[in-house]
Order: C-alpha cells, then structure tokens, then sequence
C-alpha cells in the first residue's frame, strides 16, 4: 500500500496494539475474567469514587485494554490508574461483570516490576515508610487538606483547627505536636512484619519503587535485632516445650 | 374436525385463535385471567409505538373476531394443568373455579407471553423504596383515561405533576447481572413514545433519557425518535442510569454523560424504569405442564429458530409471540397468523 492510501485511523490501531506491557497485561489470569467486551454505558464511571475526583475513568480503563495501544496503556501505568481507590463498585454494577478493579491490580503490578510506578507512588514515600517502620499506614500528622480530595471539604476544614481540637481533648498531653502513629504497635510485631517483607522478597520489590526504604528498614531492624532474636528463641523454646 | 387448544389470550392467542376459526377449525381458548388482551389490557396501555394510535383500535377487533366466532370457546379463569398423549391426538385437562373438564385435542398452540421485569431487584434504582421511581408499564396505565390517574402523570407520593422526568433504558435488559443479557427490543420505541406523550400533556415538563444506544429498528421507529428531538425537545442522554438516591426529598440520579466524558448528579421529580420482557410464570407454568423446551432466560425455544419458528421442541405443540422471546404488538400479529397456517397445514396431513 502507498504511504497516501492509508487509513490513518485503522493504522494506528492496527500497529500499536500487541506491544510489550499490553502483552504482560494479557497474560495475567484475572484479564479474562474481568473484560467481556464494555458496552460503553458508563455505569461504572457513575459510581466510582475516584471518578468524582480525579481525571480517572473505569470505562476509560476497559476500553484501553480493548483498543491496547502500547503508548496510552504505558501511560496509564505511570499515572491514572493510581488513583483506583479499589472498592470494587464497578465491578459489581457493570452489566458486563467486568471489573476495571482487578484489570487495574494487574496493571499496578506490571508497572512495579517494569518500573513504571516510581513516579506516580512518590507521594506515598511517608505511607510506605510508616507501614514498613510501625505498622500503620497512616497517621493523624500527615492528613493535610490537598493530599485527600475524595475526604471531602470537612476534612480541609477539621485540619485547619487540628491543634486546638487536640488540645481540648488531651489537656498537656505530651509531644501534642507529633502524633506519628495512628495505634502503638508492639517493637516485636513490628520486627515480624519486618522479617516477613524481607523473606518473602517484597522488601525488594519496595526497593525498586522506594530503594532509599530498604536501607531505612534494614537499619531498622539491625537495632533491634539481638533483643528481637532472642525473643524468638525464646519462643520457638516454649513451643517445643510445650508439645513434649 | 379436530379441536385446536390455545392457551393464553393476548394478542398473539387472540389472532392465532380467530385464524383457525375462520378456516373453520374449532377453538378452545384457555386463558388464566378473566380478561382478554394480555399485558396490553392487563396494563391498560393507552397508545401504540410508532403511531400513538389507540391501543383499543387494535386490541379491540382483535378480542371482537375472537368473541364473535362460534367456533370458538373461551375459558377465562382457566389453566391448563396435565397433558398426555402425541400428536394429533392429545387429552388436556381444563381447570377452573367450576371444576375440571378433560377433553381431546388435534393441536396445541402456547402464546403465554410475557411478564415485565421486576426491577425490585435492581436494588440500586430504589424502586420499591422510592415512591417516585415507577416502571414503564405503569406509567402506560397512568396516561388511559381509563387508568387509576384518569390519564394524568401523577407522583405516586404526593399526586402532584412531575417537572423534571427521567427515563432509565434497558432496566433487566443487556444486563449480566440479572441474567438477562438480551435486548427487550421495545423499551427504546416505548420510551420514546411515553416521553413525547408527557410533553404534550405537559408542555413544560422537561424529559430526559438515559440510554446506552435507541435501537429504533423497527417501521417508524427512528422517525419517532427524530420527531422526539426536534418537535419535542426531549433531551436523550448517552448513559445508562446508575443509581438513584433520595437527597432533601428530591430523587437524584447518577450515570456518566458518556459523549462528555463525565459522572453527573441530576436531580429530578419521578425516574421511570423502561423495565424489559422477561419470560412470564405462566410460560414456565406451560413449559412444565406441556414438556416443552425453553432457553436459557426461560422464553420456549422453536425446533429450529430459522426453519421451524412456530414448532415446539414437541410435534404437534406450537409456540408464538413473546413466550418465545421480547417482541412487539405487530409481530405478535404476525406470528399469531403463521402459527394458524402452520397447525391447519399440521392436522391436514
Ligand atoms: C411497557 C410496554 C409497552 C409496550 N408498548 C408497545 C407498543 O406501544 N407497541 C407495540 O407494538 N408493542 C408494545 N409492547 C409489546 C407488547 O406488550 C407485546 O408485543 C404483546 O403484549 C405480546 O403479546 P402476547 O400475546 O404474545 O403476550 P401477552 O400480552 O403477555 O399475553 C399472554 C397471555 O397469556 C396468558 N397466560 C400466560 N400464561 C398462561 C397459562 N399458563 N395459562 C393460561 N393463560 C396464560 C396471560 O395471562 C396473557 O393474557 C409493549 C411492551 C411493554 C413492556
Ligand atoms: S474499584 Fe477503582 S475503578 Fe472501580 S469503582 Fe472503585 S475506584 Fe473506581
Ligand atoms: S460498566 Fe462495564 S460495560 Fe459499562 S462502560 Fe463500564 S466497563 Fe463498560
Ligand atoms: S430495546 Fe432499548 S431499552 Fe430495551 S434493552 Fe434494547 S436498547 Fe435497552
């Protein structure tokens, strides 16, 4: 064919789609169970809460599984499926029973091992952190008005009198202005944790979205350790004993 | 001459019927409830798609030629409750208040039809929890003169006339979820038809429908539908309704404006449901009774859908109109002539 007969349309379908991250994506098992082709109605967009806040589409999402351009789906693995708050709600009102949620999983997967994610998580930097150091993934010092949009405007409104609502409530409490963790997790649940990222290999695969994390964590656990250690041979000792 | 048995007296058993008798075969016509007309009289539907043409000026003739022929015997209140023998020579029993009858006959013809579908179950649209979001068939029964508003569009909660009206399509249609992924293939025409209805009684209402695609196939259909924006202004909107809550009193639908790209929020004074065909009891009730084959969704299923479209999976039991699946009131018609050439070709042989 001529370079002047082409359709430029159909061409550019035809000769994006089978690329790379779309082939990785195809590959995953819950792909099939969650598109059955989309009928474009929208419902799934109705009533997704990301959808009301972000410049994010469920529909969107199916439909570029569809079509399967390299170029939009390495796009979106960098950027808008991120903001999937995982609730499930398309899955369970759109009348294809497709699930935007699980093809969404899939992706975010794919994007951490490829390398695609670093970007778009760089904002959840202190939330990993604080899940990986104390066991919560949120604490009440790091609310602040912006981060959170689908909170809602009472949220922006409480933060902005956080002080004085806490000081009513804890009269010379002290360290009032760090609350670094939302409940106190005990030192050895949180070198378990620890030690259960690190064995089962997603310490490393935090490690290449956060590297600078894994040698926090590794610090972490390397103060702790000898007393930790002991703790635990201490335990398996009281097991053993106690199955005699 | 033998005796042919219908069982069900909507429009497809009433035509089916006043067929056979004409070419001199005689009928007994079985029909559950004490009227005539099927879901047309039993929902009181006012005006016809694509014409607005009185219903009456053709369900009317239709029950006329039906009751005006001798050869034909009508049991209202009736059902069928066991069938034995083959082809052409089967004995059915006929059950009423009366009492029970057992008598012989050549051929069977099932034209059951079909029930609306339920949308209870759609919980998210709120019908039954929300006064104000109705269903399609009952908004048909509000508009006849004749129906339980004397022809006005009244809000259920109040009795007061809705301003703002929103049509939900394909409500247990193209839908997994329920089970139903077929097309009800009247809902859009219906919808069309009720709206502009609406408007002209109610010139300053404001309608609007939320659709995924009008499949307007049918004779005048898509004309109806450019007539509903151009002469109408009812405004059609490219999403399927989602969700329907109750804020400060007033309904508030959600769905995405899909040509936009964008959820939207609407409020509005009545939602109604443009609920689709689902197979009726009395079809599954027939099935059961006669051991005929149905699909899937429940309709009865022909012996073959292109070469056999009026034979059950049974000789001599024939099987048309919306029993087989979602069809409108001239096809029923339609079919109601081809079954009646089809069993008189049967009981010749
Ligand atoms: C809201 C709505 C509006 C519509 N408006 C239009 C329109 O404007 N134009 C149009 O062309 N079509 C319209 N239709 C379609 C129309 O209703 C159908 O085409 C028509 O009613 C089908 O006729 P039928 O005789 O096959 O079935 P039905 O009308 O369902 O009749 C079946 C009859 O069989 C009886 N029966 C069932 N089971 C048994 C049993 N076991 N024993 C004895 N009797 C039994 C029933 O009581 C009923 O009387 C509309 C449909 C809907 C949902
Ligand atoms: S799971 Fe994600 S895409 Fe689905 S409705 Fe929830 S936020 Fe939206
Ligand atoms: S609800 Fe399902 S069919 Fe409808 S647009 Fe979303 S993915 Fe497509
Ligand atoms: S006829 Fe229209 S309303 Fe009914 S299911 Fe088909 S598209 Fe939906």
């Amino acid at each position: 064919m001529s370079e002047e007969n082409k359709n430029p349309i159909t061409d550019a379908i035809e000769s994006t789609k089978g690329g790379h991250f779309y082939k990785e994506i195809m590959k995953d098992f819950r792909i099939k169970e969650s598109l059955h082709g989309c009928l474009n109605c929208g419902t799934c967009v109705a009533n997704c809460p990301a959808a009301a806040f972000y410049d994010y589409s469920p529909r969107e999402v199916c439909q570029m599984i569809i079509e399967g351009d390299e170029e939009t789906i390495e796009e979106y693995m960098k950027g808008k499926i991120w903001n999937c708050a995982q609730c499930y709600s398309c899955k369970y009102r759109c009348p294809k029973e497709n699930s935007a949620a699980d093809i969404v999983m899939a992706m975010r997967e794919i994007a951490v091992r490829e390398g695609l994610a670093a970007e778009a998580l760089a904002g959840y930097t202190r939330i990993a952190k604080l899940v990986l150091t104390r066991g919560n993934q949120l604490a009440p010092d790091m609310l602040s008005p912006d981060a959170f949009p689908d909170w809602g405007p009472r949220m922006i409104e409480l933060s902005s009198k956080k002080m004085e609502m806490r000081e009513e409530l804890f009269e010379g409490f002290p360290g009032m202005n760090v609350v670094d963790r939302a409940w106190a997790a005990e030192d050895y649940t949180i070198y378990e944790m620890q030690k259960i990222w690190e064995e089962s290999g997603a310490l490393e695969k935090v490690g290449t979205v956060f590297p600078f994390l894994v040698d926090i964590v590794q610090d972490d656990m390397d103060d702790k350790k000898d007393e930790m250690e002991a703790r635990i041979q201490e335990k398996k000792a009281k097991l053993e004993a106690s199955k005699k | 001459m033998k005796t042919v048995l219908v069982i069900g007296g909507g429009v497809t058993g009433l035509k089916a019927s006043s067929e056979l008798a004409e070419m001199g075969y005689n009928v007994a016509l079985v029909e559950k409830e004490d009227y005539l007309g099927g879901q047309v009289a039993k929902h009181k539907y006012y005006k016809l798609a694509p014409d607005l043409r009185l219903a009456g000026e053709v369900i009317d003739p239709v029950i006329k030629a039906v009751e005006s022929n001798s050869n034909i015997k009508v049991y209202k209140h009736s059902h069928v409750v066991a069938v034995s023998g083959n082809a052409p020579e089967f004995k059915a029993k006929i059950k009423n208040s009366k009492g029970e009858s057992e008598e012989s006959f050549g051929a069977i013809v099932v034209a059951t039809g079909f029930d609306h579908f339920d949308p209870t179950v759609k919980q998210e649209y709120g019908y039954g929890r929300f006064k104000d979001v109705v269903t399609n068939a009952e908004v048909e029964e509000m508009l006849n003169p004749n129906g339980s508003t004397k022809g006005q569009l009244k809000r259920p909660s109040d009795g007061k006339t809705p301003k703002k009206i929103a049509i939900f399509q394909c409500v247990g249609s193209r839908d997994r979820q329920v089970g139903n992924p077929y097309c009800c293939r009247v809902g859009c025409v219906v919808s069309t038809k009720q709206a502009i209805e609406i408007k002209e009684k109610y010139p300053d209402s404001e309608v609007y429908v939320y659709y995924m695609d009008m499949r307007m196939f049918g004779r005048g259909w898509e004309e109806l539908y450019g007539k509903a924006m151009e002469d109408y202004e009812i405004i059609f909107t490219r999403g399927r309704g989602a969700e329907v809550t109750l804020k400060n009193q007033q309904l508030s639908l959600r769905a995405e404006e899909t040509i936009m790209d964008r959820p939207i929020q609407h409020s509005v004074d009545m939602i109604i449901l443009a609920a689709g065909m689902a197979a009726g009891e009395g079809t599954i009730d027939a099935a059961k009774v006669l051991g005929i084959k149905q699909n899937d969704y429940g309709f009865l299923s022909p012996k073959d859908d292109f070469l056999s479209p009026n034979e059950s999976s049974k000789p001599g039991i024939f099987i048309a109109g919306a029993d087989k699946g979602p069809m409108d009131i001239e096809n029923c018609i339609v079919e109601g002539a081809a079954v009646a050439a089809k069993v008189a070709g049967s009981l010749k042989n």
